[in-house]
């Protein structure tokens, strides 16, 4: 949604280069199944100068609405194709630090699966876990395409059998998948394009035998571990002995494509320097090396992460349409047919470049060397002294956010970015699994046996104005916390405020005039937060 | 009248402190869930009432299945003891609920005619041990309240709230017709009292259509 120069014509749409390979894309997915579309293709495509003649006819008005007309007819348009968008996901239950390459291996397999692995399809996006594609099927049988649900139902097991096959033993991970119908008639197109960014309908995986047991496993570690230790999800076959020096006596029973993973990181282990686990060892190294006599450096582990809500940000372009009124005319239903793949992709990839500016603003303050890393485009881990310092940070994404998308309603936008802070010996995957979780408010942090906050935007800003130095407030505001968890009524915890005006004289300025856009719980936390 | 394919007896129980641990292994840290597997439920009721072999007729002598737990979560931290080399290992760091109040359910059948059944193999105070750590006091549940209640089929969508076996006869016994969207993991399966196999099972969050309704929530809670 910014400016450019192509934004000064009618249709503000997309940026010519986003045009021009969303189009090569199309014409990919086409050269592709081309024997579906049309089982007797000609011979040969159009010569130069025939193309030219083409080219020529449609220039002029009339012309091209009797081309456009003569497309319309063609029959081979209303044959079905299907939209996926496609979520890689990852076992949510890894034990290691150093099975963090497990994700950071996302982005390689989402590229590879676009690419060859999904049968009669081109990819039309990549971001990070996400892929979107258009898919066509090998054949065209009319008796069975007639109804879209039968037609939903065989890309589905389509694609289920592509995405085993591409799986494979790798049982870390699987898919998550919305998928919709379409076809290439002008009013169909787009006629399911919400449902592909609604909740996931369908995941898929790798194939899962019904029982796993002692039978016909001949080897000894068997007798130990049916299961596989790392993925839990298929049988043991293979002693892993030996991962570091000092773990000489830890032995992992694994299944093959963990042990593959295992081999790997044992081999990449070798290189400390881009070692994400020896990194966050070091970082506990010096958090517990004494700074003074009896005394510990205070350091924190934070993670963040960004996601993005797809459901949201069409809430927000179709309003942004209808403000702008590009449509006067139209109707306010016929918005949703305008916003296809590129205004969509537009987006996307200005999200992009705001998450590498955030990333590099951050990266300012944190050197990625010695005090951050980037595990995914959206994923980041932090060494804080304090976990103030994660309000410095909301507040870099908050400027952020204003500079990239100015004219996005800034109390519901459709970003959501979570931070977790713990200590160094907290696991990894409990602050994965908490990031994970769909979160409904943009702010979200969760302070490790402390407290997990979630902040609407309108409760940030509130927050943001309040002084809340003086540790003497400290026990005032615990205080409140616990009027409202056991009565659950605000109006007694501004009673409480209103009585005690005169001693705190600030927090009676500052929360009647914020009409309640915060509980006490949520004061109290970001009070706990530090100074930020 | 209530038909007995849809009779089920509903045991109610809490327990000051319960450890249901997720699936985990060479972890120093042990997370616990907060939905009971009916690996647990059956494997503790196999070991109060021993061990009944399926026949051809009753494929499942018991079928049981495991609802949410609620409770504090809380962390224990301890240190395993290898009595034979006289060693400490590894410190373990185990999640757990403290408070914990939930509740199972059994199919009435052939072996289990009524509550009784049960309740007369445990002490007068009505206790039973569940989960993880009993031999450091964790899992000791007492039953609050037994009542037999009518399973009604819910033909819409909606979410597991427990952990099952994936099994065409267990899914059948709970009157699941079809697994819409599911998440696989593997829970253990007695087939003798001593021994057993992993089973393939649906989690929670797993979308399934046509169910019994204390098994499902709403159409739109998370998966």
């Amino acid at each position: 949604m910014k400016d450019r120069a192509e934004d000064s014509f009618r249709f503000p749409f997309s940026s010519l280069d986003l045009h021009n390979r969303l189009v090569a894309h199309w014409y990919q997915f086409f050269i592709k199944n081309r024997n579906y579309f049309d089982p007797h293709p000609p011979d040969r495509f159009l010569s130069a100068n025939a193309a030219s003649s083409w080219l020529y006819d449609i220039t002029s008005r009339k012309g091209f609405r009797k081309k456009r007309s003569e497309i319309e007819k063609n029959e081979h348009l209303r044959k079905p194709i299907v939209f996926c968008r496609l979520k890689l996901r990852v076992n949510e239950n890894l034990a290691r630090i150093n099975d963090v390459t497990i994700i950071a291996e996302v982005p390689t397999l989402i590229k590879q699966l676009g690419r060859k692995e999904i049968s009669c399809a081109e990819p039309l996006y990549e971001l990070g876990d996400e892929l979107i594609l258009v898919r066509a099927f090998a054949h065209y049988d009319k008796a069975e395409f007639q109804e879209e649900a039968r037609i939903r139902e065989r890309a589905q097991q389509e694609i289920d059998a592509d995405i085993a096959k591409f799986l494979g033993n790798r049982t870390n991970y699987e898919i998550e998948a919305n998928l919709s119908v379409a076809y290439l008639e002008n009013k169909e197109f787009l006629k399911n394009f919400d449902k592909l960014f609604g909740p996931y309908q369908h995941r898929f995986g790798p194939m899962l035998p019904n029982k796993i047991g002692p039978e016909g496993i001949e080897n000894e570690e068997a007798r130990y571990a049916m299961l596989c230790e790392l993925c839990q999800r298929a049988k043991a076959v293979k002693p892993f002995r030996k991962f570091l020096d000092e773990e000489a006596t830890v032995v992992e029973h694994l299944c093959e494509g963990c042990f593959e993973i295992r081999t790997r990181q044992d081999e990449e282990g070798k290189i400390r320097a881009a070692n994400i686990g020896s990194r966050i060892a070091q970082w506990q190294r010096e958090a517990e090396e004494p700074k003074a006599a009896n005394e510990k450096a205070k350091l924190f582990l934070c993670y963040l992460k960004i996601e993005l809500d797809y459901q949201q940000l069409l809430e927000v372009l179709k309003q942004r349409f209808e403000e702008e009124g590009f449509y006067p005319k139209r109707k306010i239903t016929q918005v949703e047919e305008d916003l296809g793949f590129s205004v969509l992709f537009e987006f996307l990839e200005d999200y992009k470049a705001f998450l590498s500016r955030f990333k590099q603003t951050l990266f300012e303050r944190y050197e990625p060397a010695e005090s951050a890393f980037q595990l995914l485009p959206n994923f980041f881990g932090f060494r804080l002294e304090a976990p103030a310092e994660v309000k410095k940070m909301l507040q870099v994404f908050q400027e952020k956010y204003h500079e990239f998308f100015p004219k996005f309603p800034a109390a519901d936008p459709p970003l959501r970015a979570a931070w977790t802070i713990s200590t160094f010996k907290y696991p990894f995957f409990e602050a994965w699994r908490y990031l994970n979780r769909p979160k409904s408010a943009p702010f979200n942090v969760y302070w490790v046996r402390h407290f997990e906050l979630a902040l609407s935007y309108q409760s940030y800003e509130a927050l943001t104005g309040l002084d809340l130095k003086d540790k003497k407030r400290s026990r005032f505001l615990h205080n409140l916390a616990e009027i409202e968890q056991h009565s659950g009524l605000m109006q007694l915890v501004e009673m409480e405020i209103w009585n005690n005006r005169r001693i705190f004289p600030e927090i009676y300025d500052k929360i009647r005039p914020s009409k309640r856009l915060f509980t006490a719980q949520q004061l109290l936390d970001w009070y706990r937060l530090g100074e930020g | 009248m209530i038909a007995p394919e849809n009779l089920f007896f509903r045991f109610s129980f809490r327990s000051d402190c319960l450890c249901i641990g997720e699936r985990m292994k060479k972890g120093t840290f042990r997370p616990c869930i907060e939905v009971l597997p009916c690996s647990s439920v059956m494997g503790m009721l196999i070991s109060y009432l021993g061990w009944q072999q399926p026949t051809a007729d009753e494929r499942l002598p018991i079928c049981a299945v495991g609802g949410k737990i609620d409770g504090r979560r809380e962390i224990l931290t301890f240190s395993p003891n290898d009595l034979g080399r006289n060693v400490a290992k590894l410190p373990l760091t185990v999640e757990y609920l403290a408070g914990a109040s939930g509740e199972f359910f059994v199919k009435k059948s052939r072996i289990f005619q009524a509550p009784e059944f049960f309740i007369a193999r445990l002490e007068k105070t009505r206790r039973f041990a569940l989960g993880a750590l009993k031999s450091r006091g964790f899992g000791r549940c007492e039953i609050t309240n037994v009542a037999t209640c009518e399973a009604k089929i819910v033909e819409m969508e909606g979410t597991l709230k427990s952990r099952i076996y994936a099994d065409p006869d267990f899914l059948a016994a709970l009157g699941i017709r079809e697994i819409i969207k599911p998440r696989y993991g593997y829970l253990f399966r007695k087939d003798s009292m001593d021994t057993g196999y992993y089973q393939k099972s649906i989690f929670e969050g797993s979308r399934i259509r046509h169910g019994f309704n204390f098994l499902m929530e709403e159409k739109n809670g998370r998966a």
